[in-house]
């Protein structure tokens, strides 16, 4: 089930006045129980098979937590932390990264003459999987570093894991500020309804409009043959693709916070203006926000971060982006996209002695400008690799930049202006989300209606039939 | 990670509240607005249910969902916003093109 489309519009018509008929009856359990429920429902549209695995992870993880609970404090919660980490990696590793092993094994073993029949399986990838995995281990740790109180019962923990919002796409949620939430009722008083409605009308209009034009009339059909093309048609496809996948993954990120909102939850923030980053550090600070503090908090940090001197504060930065770029997908591409940003973190890092350069005070607005132009661009080159269907397509895509003898057979007004539009809102006020609510409140409620639908029948009558599925539906 | 600058204790990454600064409202309230976008959706993009019931797999039941948006649709499209919206789509589908 995909979000801007009428099964979903059908499916949250009956789960969003069931969840708040049951909230203020105050059937608190039942009101979770049917928000579980709704979202097994919408996991198993897809493969009811797969349901049984979610269900796998949040037994799995809901056991550990029992476990470290009772032995908190001794070696046997300590090896259950440490086990209940490495079966979730497990699981993740079987579904995502089993196929790639075997054959890249396979590949090493015919370069060395020493072929073996590897057992290789068709395996399913679950959707989603990268993301509940990772809330699963969030809940661990947590519960382990004491962020989180005390282990939750069965029902919280299947919400927190398995709540639909962010259950295939992200944003990835903390445990020690979902779980919380869980303990009363959500306030049927204190509901971000402006919020809300913004955040899907604005989400539904990104997807819909900017991301599928951008990705049918220009950015697939250049990635698929780039050697068809010439430098101004590969050029905009990279800005396209840079545009696409932000567009796409931050409308998904707004529908999942906004859908939540009205539902009475709350989720962070996923996305931030991320091309106008002054510096690499700046961009993951704010691009797939969720992910880039997991890495941080889960990974980074343990592995030592920066306490133990310069070389091993390289050496970790480089390790958590090749394994975050891992996390995208078992191909080689997302390797070396992650050891390119791994690698320009740990040079800015150097170059700057550990300052954020974007964090600075009083830089020239010349300085400023050029930041933003060369970290955009940097984060374009990584994304040929990312999007490539492969690595030697890259090649041939970055080899064609230099083609500009052939003509223009892509580009046209229509797309140039998406690409412009897609560059425009990373630079709107900080505050432009604080004053559409403001207007929300000025306007009357079925005045909001009216808007909602109308923009909605727009969008419905710009973007045609269909909506083509999120790209981070992939991860 | 980004944070690789600032101290490994800094913990705003990734938790921006998204509600600072802005109004809750009753819930009662999201009740008109949905009733209200969902109205105007299912009277001017009649044709967009007629599509969905198409797509849906055939059963007693999916039948008859597919004979009443095809009612709906026909009534929607003698009374004219399925129409008009239809208009509005052409046009803006020559316009892109």
């Amino acid at each position: 089930m995909i979000f801007p489309t009428l099964n979903f519009l059908l499916f949250y018509l009956v789960v969003w006045p069931t969840a708040w008929g049951l909230a203020l009856l105050r059937q608190h359990l039942l009101h979770k129980l049917a928000i579980i429920a709704a979202s097994y429902f919408f996991y198993a549209f897809w493969n009811w098979r797969l349901a049984f695995l979610l269900f796998g992870s949040v037994l799995l993880n809901y056991s550990a937590g029992r476990l470290i609970d009772r032995w908190r404090g001794t070696s046997a919660g300590r090896w259950t932390v440490r086990l209940a980490v490495a079966a979730n990696l497990l699981l993740l590793g079987f579904f995502k990264y089993y196929g790639w092993f075997i054959e890249s094994l396979d590949d090493l073993l015919r370069s060395l003459s020493m072929e073996r029949e590897l057992p290789y399986l068709e395996i399913v990838l679950p959707i989603g999987i990268s993301f509940f995995t990772f809330q699963g281990i969030s809940y661990i740790v947590d519960l382990h570093r004491r962020d989180l109180d005390r282990s939750r019962p069965l029902v919280d923990v299947m919400f927190f894991i398995s709540f639909f919002p962010h259950l295939v796409a992200g944003p990835i949620v903390r445990a020690a500020s979902f779980l919380p939430q869980l303990e009363t009722p959500p306030n049927p008083n204190r509901v971000f309804v402006g919020l809300g409605v913004m955040l899907v009308i604005w989400g539904v209009l990104k997807k819909a409009i900017v991301a599928n034009y951008l990705a049918v009339q220009l950015v697939d059909p250049v990635f698929l043959a780039p050697s068809n093309y010439g430098a101004i048609d590969l050029l905009f496809a990279v800005y396209g693709y840079a545009i696409q996948i932000y567009c796409d993954f931050s409308a998904y990120s707004d529908i999942a916070i906004g859908v939540a909102a009205l539902l009475g939850y709350r989720f962070q923030r996923n996305f931030n203006q991320p091309y106008r980053a002054e510096s690499l550090q700046d961009f993951w600070r704010r691009w797939h926000m969720s992910l880039s503090s997991w890495l941080r908090d889960y990974l980074y940090i343990p592995l030592g971060g920066n306490r133990y001197g310069e070389f091993r504060t390289y050496r970790n930065l480089l390790l958590t982006m090749v394994l975050g770029g891992i996390w995208h997908g078992a191909a080689w591409k997302f390797v070396l996209w992650g050891a390119l940003h791994g690698g320009v973190l740990a040079l800015e890092r150097f170059v700057y002695k550990g300052h954020d350069p974007a964090a600075r005070i009083g830089r020239p607005v010349w300085i400023r400008a050029v930041s933003i132009v060369v970290i955009f661009h940097f984060v374009c080159l990584c994304w040929i690799f990312f999007r490539a269907e492969d690595l030697s397509r890259a090649w041939e895509l970055l080899g064609g930049l230099a083609n500009w003898s052939q003509p223009v057979e892509l580009l046209s007004l229509f797309l140039l202006a998406l690409v412009t539009f897609g560059m425009a809102i990373q630079f709107t006020p900080q505050d432009t989300p604080q004053r559409l609510d403001r207007l929300y409140h000025r306007l009357p409620t079925w005045g909001v209606g009216v808007l909602c639908g109308i923009v909605l029948l727009l969008v419905e009558a710009i973007s045609g039939d269909g909506a083509a599925p999120f790209i981070y539906f992939q991860f | 990670m980004g944070s690789a600058a600032r101290t490994d204790t800094d913990s705003s990454l990734g938790t921006h509240d998204l509600e600072t600064g802005m109004r809750a409202s009753r819930v009662g309230t999201v009740v008109p607005i949905m009733a209200i976008a969902v109205a105007l959706l299912f009277v001017f993009n009649s044709a967009g249910l007629v599509r969905w019931t198409q797509n849906l797999p055939p059963s007693t039941f999916n039948t008859a969902l597919s004979d009443a948006a095809n009612a709906w649709h026909d009534a929607m499209t003698a009374a004219g916003p399925a129409r008009l919206f239809e208009v509005v789509k052409d046009a803006i589908e020559v316009d892109l093109r």
